[in-house]
């Protein structure tokens, strides 16, 4: 009982759920650094939580949950480049490879901070809010064409914009 | 000017390009005004621009990938996990599919089946003036405060050893590193493997104290398991439910445990703080009217003795009346 290694977590559905929920955007998105296209990071990230659930019982606690989802991201994109790299001498792929190889300690958690931080601010917007910004900012479409796919008015979508901004300023201003 | 929603309206408008020739003129004439306007617009800008670190994944949609996630969630477990649920949260199918299956039985039978099916998920002891010790099957014993619960499933040490928590309890626990044992209050999740210590979770306390007498103890918050403090013998952890906020800090107050032990100490403490004490321990009302009296510093020591024979020490030292008056103690000062 010296060590808190020993102390074991225990991992239910409900905690389960709401690891992924929160962790989900980050990871695939920190894969999608590693991997050529959204949805194999996607699909990379997925299996990385149904092995973590399928070992839940058997859970390793001496490093934190969420830097132990970190790793296994990295080490199954890492995987995936050297079994591309098998068939596709590509030389983007290979260059990262090369890197990420040299450098000695590598901290995932340190290089995701900011964006994990910026993922999440996203995430607690109100949904409304959320939807109406994402169509904005990532979709690139304008107000006029929101309001009307969304059956509100311009002035709404204003509003909706400028309440997004302005929390998301409050939330990630002193880390910028 | 002062910054109000129509610039900031204005900028995001800017930064969207989403803004009429008209507006841009407005927008840079409130720029120019003063520092600070250039400083928020330039705040603003920096937020909008470093969002575009996360395109890829924005538009992505939890709630969809749970469900995608869930369907290949292997089945035995999901049911595994479902029993854990207490019964007042069974649905409506739940019910609606035992209840029409034996009724093919039976309606009398099927009665009876549920009265059981229910009465047998929980054992719960409840204290409501007096302190009690409950003795598990495993072996741990927790003494339970007054105005405490503690509920326990009947299949209890299977395979974990949980137990539910309100108000306060001294946990002394079987050591057992193949089950872990696990103390859930409405807030905070205690786990342990075998050791000895203090939770004070009462429902109207601002915050829930777990303190750690013998061994190392988890402490993390509802629904979180990244997130842990671990606290080993003489830490105290509290769970403030105002900011949530979850700390780590040392045994303040020696007198944790004298609610159990009946023995205190206190060390130039006010007469006030020492009665609460007391009142809270031997369920007493001991009153003080005047403001000075309470006030008074007093060093003194207890061990297990009767109410009265403390506040005639109390008295003695500080010169003090006691009256009683309908179950009501009231100190006054000797006239």
């Amino acid at each position: 009982m010296e060590d808190e290694k020993k102390i074991p977590v225990s991992l239910d559905k409900s905690t389960f759920e709401q690891l992924f929920k929160t962790l989900f955007p980050s990871l695939a998105h920190f894969a999608r650094k590693y991997v050529p296209d959204n949805d194999t990071a996607k699909e990379i990230t997925h299996d990385v939580f149904l092995n973590l659930w399928e070992k839940r019982d058997n859970i390793d606690s001496s490093t934190s949950l969420k830097s132990y989802l970190f790793t296994s991201v990295y080490n199954r994109c890492m995987n995936y480049i050297r079994d591309r790299r098998k068939f596709n001498r590509d030389e983007h792929i290979f260059n990262i490879l090369e890197q990420e190889e040299q450098s000695v300690q590598y901290d995932p958690l340190e290089e995701q901070e900011l964006e994990s931080r910026i993922i999440d601010s996203l995430n607690k917007l109100p949904p409304r809010c959320r939807e109406i910004f994402t169509l904005n900012r990532f979709e690139g479409i304008n107000y006029a064409e929101i309001a009307e796919k969304l059956d509100i008015s311009v002035k709404t979508v204003e509003t909706q914009m400028s309440k997004a901004l302005r929390i998301l300023r409050e939330k990630l201003i002193d880390y910028l | 000017m002062e910054t109000n929603q129509n610039h900031i309206d204005l900028i995001v408008k800017y930064l969207s390009g989403d803004i009429t020739h008209d507006e841009i003129i407005k927008l840079e004439s409130w720029i120019g005004e003063r520092t600070v306007n250039r400083n928020l617009f330039n705040e603003y800008k920096k937020v909008w621009e470093n969002l575009g670190k996360v395109a890829d994944i924005a538009g992505i949609d939890v709630q969809k990938e749970w469900k995608k996630l869930e369907g290949k969630m292997n089945f035995p477990g999901s049911i595994r996990i479902s029993r854990h649920r207490p019964a007042v949260e069974r649905n409506f199918t739940f019910w609606f599919t035992r209840i029409a299956a034996i009724l093919i039985i039976g309606l009398f039978l099927s009665i009876t089946v549920i009265l059981i099916n229910r009465n047998a998920r929980y054992i719960s002891c409840t204290t409501e003036t007096t302190t009690m010790i409950a003795q598990l099957p495993d072996g741990s014993q927790v003494t339970l405060n007054t105005g405490s619960s503690l509920k326990y499933q009947k299949k209890f040490g299977k395979d974990q050893r949980m137990v539910e928590l309100t108000g306060e309890a001294y946990f002394e626990v079987s050591p057992d590193q193949s089950r872990p044992f696990i103390v859930n209050t409405d807030k905070i999740k205690i786990q342990v493997l075998g050791t000895s210590f203090n939770v004070n979770a009462y429902k109207d306390n601002a915050v829930i104290e777990v303190v750690v007498n013998t061994g190392q103890v988890a402490v993390t918050k509802e629904g979180e398991i990244t997130e842990r403090i671990i606290l080993k013998s003489g830490n105290r952890g509290i769970f403030n439910k105002s900011d949530q906020s979850l700390k780590l800090s040392i045994i303040e107050n020696p007198n944790f445990l004298s609610w159990k032990t009946r023995q205190f100490m206190f060390e130039d403490r006010s007469l006030e703080e020492i009665i609460l004490t007391i009142n809270r321990i031997y369920n007493s009302n001991i009153l003080i009217t005047s403001d000075s009296l309470k006030d008074k510093r007093v060093t003194a020591s207890f061990n297990n003795q009767s109410l009265e024979a403390i506040l005639n020490v109390l008295a003695a030292t500080l010169d003090l009346d006691i009256r009683e008056n309908n179950g009501e103690i009231i100190l006054l000062k000797k006239d």
